[in-house]
């Protein structure tokens, strides 16, 4: 009884951390949310919540025609998944001819490709720049596709190489012993077994794309190409920004975001313990 | 299911690639109507990403009208935030591939990279004889004799002030520094915060610090020869006078609580909301007078005045002012007649000017007096005479008149002069510092 008892204390206990704990991760979701809603006049005071009174749901309006933000939309869910696609079949492959392809130099490919995650992205602004120009693809959607993708290989690689690490030998000897050839290895054996580090490397890729900027202002000038970011900075003045109408559409655009991390929570986690330990 | 994505994948790729040909063909085109005279695309590249509000929406009201009345002109308008304007700007002047027409600031440490790399069209001066332009605004446009830009704004920095505050406590607008005193005292009693500024973004605090120097000494040259290296800060009696007397205002809580961390919007706020009697700012939110998000009463009872005199020798009517940015066209643009051809559309005085008063957005930097009628705001007003009564103009304000370098040390620098952060004597030999650094670099 006695045990019985501390056993439900101790899952109370748990379940009000664990309260505590979720309440905070919400907490700047539904603040901007509550902000969203206000005037501009009722954006700053002493309080961190304030109800809005009335909602302004014209705000979103605003957010939604004078921010374009579902032209924005289009084009990030459209250069996003491209990178994500792009990404995840390169670093499949990628990772199985490094990791289980014997040839030379393999380490030091792998050693470089790795080194990728260190370059800070503002390094390659102008040589990228100058790059794009001479192919003459500035101000192109192929201009953000390709940088994104370089900057998520490097990542994306080395979880996925740590994941294809940890697939026993035997089942693609067996693969081998039925007829498989390479392609079929990767096809039937590595891919269906790969799929908690695919899912997080596509989360991973999905929120670096999602909200970059400084390349997107860099590479692009036109709105017909342009990304969700610039929903946020169409409502910059010179001086004070229009703050409550940003807050809408960054509440807009963290929808998506949102959801993809509810869908894919668990095989992230899963992918990346996975990727982590090696035996 | 499989294959369907896999088709879907296929598509997308060709709709990228092919949705790149057709943006670059329309950019390689431009050089092909120019000549044929038929539809021409205009890139323009403006550093005011708000469309729907401000100046903003006057940039692009009259490109609208210029469109309607030239329909073979298009404009492919790119714009950014201030520093991702900067950033991007360096760039195409790296790769000599500077939009056609262009937001330029006159502030040296930006405008100077564009001179040097020739990136500049020279304008000709006499297109704009009729163009109201006040009597000095084109100088910092003009090299060698030649001009490179024309300005919209003429910038100047004011104490707006509550009247309806003011007139409840039985108080007189301040003309000198004990008044100023005797003011903060009587609010601070009743609760008020006496005046509101921002220190987040430091610039605000440094132009302040300028000014009180300026209503310390009266004198605007002494604080640009520091910079220059012809004195010394340190141990000039005016500039550690100056600093001490606004520290002293500082203890006194004449600002709120913490301003030196204040985000602009939150201290323009306190005022506007009636929590602060003045509140220390430019010109340029004159449209506070006109916002109707904002308190009736409020609006009512705006108004602006001149930061007093600190002490005997300063003038109440100094100012600083200066011309705010301008545009300019690309020299090397293959529609660079199209271009200066809407340049002088954009800044007619009808057009240019005269909305912006109207509309209550900002000062332009040519004559808007002829516009003040009976259904401008109080504030518009008062902000007319302050200009018009000024017995001298700062020009380029002392932190952007040298290197960018020397701009960073140096707000940070007044940020802690009028926050007490540090004492007058540390400040001046921060100050020394930062420019006997600019002036080598500059000498480099």
């Amino acid at each position: 009884m006695i045990a019985e008892k501390k056993k439900k204390w101790k899952r109370a206990r748990l379940l009000i951390l664990l309260s505590v704990v979720a309440l905070l991760n919400l907490f700047p979701l539904v603040w901007l949310l509550d902000y969203s809603l206000l005037s501009n006049s009722d954006f700053y005071g002493d309080s961190i919540m304030k109800l809005p009174a009335p909602p302004l749901w014209s705000n979103y309006f605003s957010a939604i025609v004078d921010g374009k933000f579902f032209n924005y939309l289009l084009n990030s869910l459209f250069i996003t998944g491209i990178t994500i696609a792009v990404v995840i079949t390169l670093s499949i492959c990628l990772g199985y001819a490094l990791i289980r392809m014997k040839w030379k130099g393999s380490r030091f490919v792998y050693t470089l490709l790795i080194t990728g995650i260190m370059i800070p992205i503002h390094t390659t602004l102008l040589p990228n720049f100058f790059a794009f120009q001479a192919y003459g693809i500035l101000n192109t959607r192929i201009a953000l596709i390709l940088p994104y993708i370089a900057f998520s290989m490097s990542l994306g690689l080395f979880i996925m190489s740590g994941f294809i690490e940890g697939i026993p030998r035997s089942l693609e000897e067996a693969a081998v012993m039925d007829g498989c050839g390479v392609l079929r290895i990767i096809k039937n054996v590595v891919i269906p077994l790969s799929k908690p580090a695919a899912v997080t490397v596509a989360t991973m890729t999905f929120f670096n794309c999602w909200n970059e900027f400084i390349m997107a202002a860099t590479y692009t000038s036109s709105d017909t190409i342009r990304t969700l970011p610039f929903a946020v900075m169409n409502f910059s003045g010179k001086y004070t920004s229009n703050y409550t109408v940003q807050f809408a559409v960054m509440f807009l655009s963290t929808v998506p975001a949102i959801i993809i991390f509810i869908l894919f929570n668990k095989q992230m986690t899963k992918g990346i313990i996975a990727g982590a330990i090696k035996e | 299911m499989k294959k369907i994505l896999a088709y879907l994948l296929v598509i997308s790729i060709v709709f990228a690639m092919t949705g790149c040909a057709g943006e670059t063909a329309s950019n390689d085109n431009d050089s092909q109507y120019a000549k044929t005279d038929e539809k021409i695309t205009i890139r323009f590249f403006s550093n005011l990403p708000d469309r729907s509000t401000g100046q903003g929406k006057l940039e692009q009201m009259i490109m609208d009208n210029y469109c309607k009345e030239n329909p073979n002109v298009t404009f492919e308008v790119e714009t950014l935030d201030d520093v991702s304007f900067s950033q991007k700007l360096k760039a195409y002047i790296a790769s000599n591939n500077l939009p056609d027409m262009l937001y330029v600031n006159s502030l040296p440490a930006e405008i100077t990279p564009l001179l040097n790399s020739n990136a500049l069209a020279d304008l000709s001066e006499e297109d704009y004889e009729n163009y109201d332009f006040i009597q000095g605004a084109l100088d910092g446009y003009k090299f060698d004799g030649k001009l490179y830009g024309l300005p919209r704004n003429t910038d100047f920095m004011v104490l707006y002030y509550n009247q309806a505050l003011f007139d409840q406590y039985d108080l007189d607008f301040p003309t000198n520094l004990e008044e100023l005193k005797h003011c903060s005292e009587v609010f601070l009693k009743n609760g008020i915060i006496p005046c509101s500024l921002s220190g987040q973004e430091q610039w605000p605090l440094a132009l302040y610090f300028q000014e009180v120097i300026l209503k310390t000494s009266g004198n605007q040259q002494e604080i640009y020869d520091a910079v220059d290296r012809k004195i010394q800060f340190s141990g000039n009696d005016n500039f550690i006078k100056a600093i001490e007397l606004m520290q002293e205002l500082t203890k006194s809580n004449f600002a709120q609580e913490g301003f030196a961390a204040s985000e602009y919007g939150a201290a323009m706020n306190l005022f506007t909301q009636g929590k602060a009697a003045m509140y220390y700012m430019g010109e340029w939110d004159m449209g506070m007078a006109t916002d109707e998000t904002l308190p009736e009463e409020f609006r009512e009872n705006v108004r602006a005045g001149y930061l007093p005199a600190f002490t005997e020798n300063g003038k109440n009517t100094d100012l600083v002012a200066w011309y705010g940015g301008g545009y300019g066209v690309s020299a090397n643009s293959k529609l660079k007649d199209e271009c200066i051809k809407f340049l002088n559309y954009l800044m007619k005085p009808e057009n240019w000017a005269k909305l912006s008063w109207e509309n209550g957005l900002n000062f332009p930097a040519q004559d808007a007096t002829k516009y003040v009628s009976d259904n401008d705001s109080q504030l518009q007003k008062d902000l007319v005479e302050i200009l018009a009564n000024a017995s001298s103009t700062s020009g380029v304000d002392f932190y952007d008149s040298s290197t960018s370098e020397f701009m960073t040390a140096c707000m940070s620098i007044c940020q802690n002069a009028v926050s007490g952060n540090a004492s007058a004597e540390e400040c001046l030999a921060e100050l020394d510092k930062a420019a006997d650094t600019a002036k080598s670099d500059m000498e480099k």
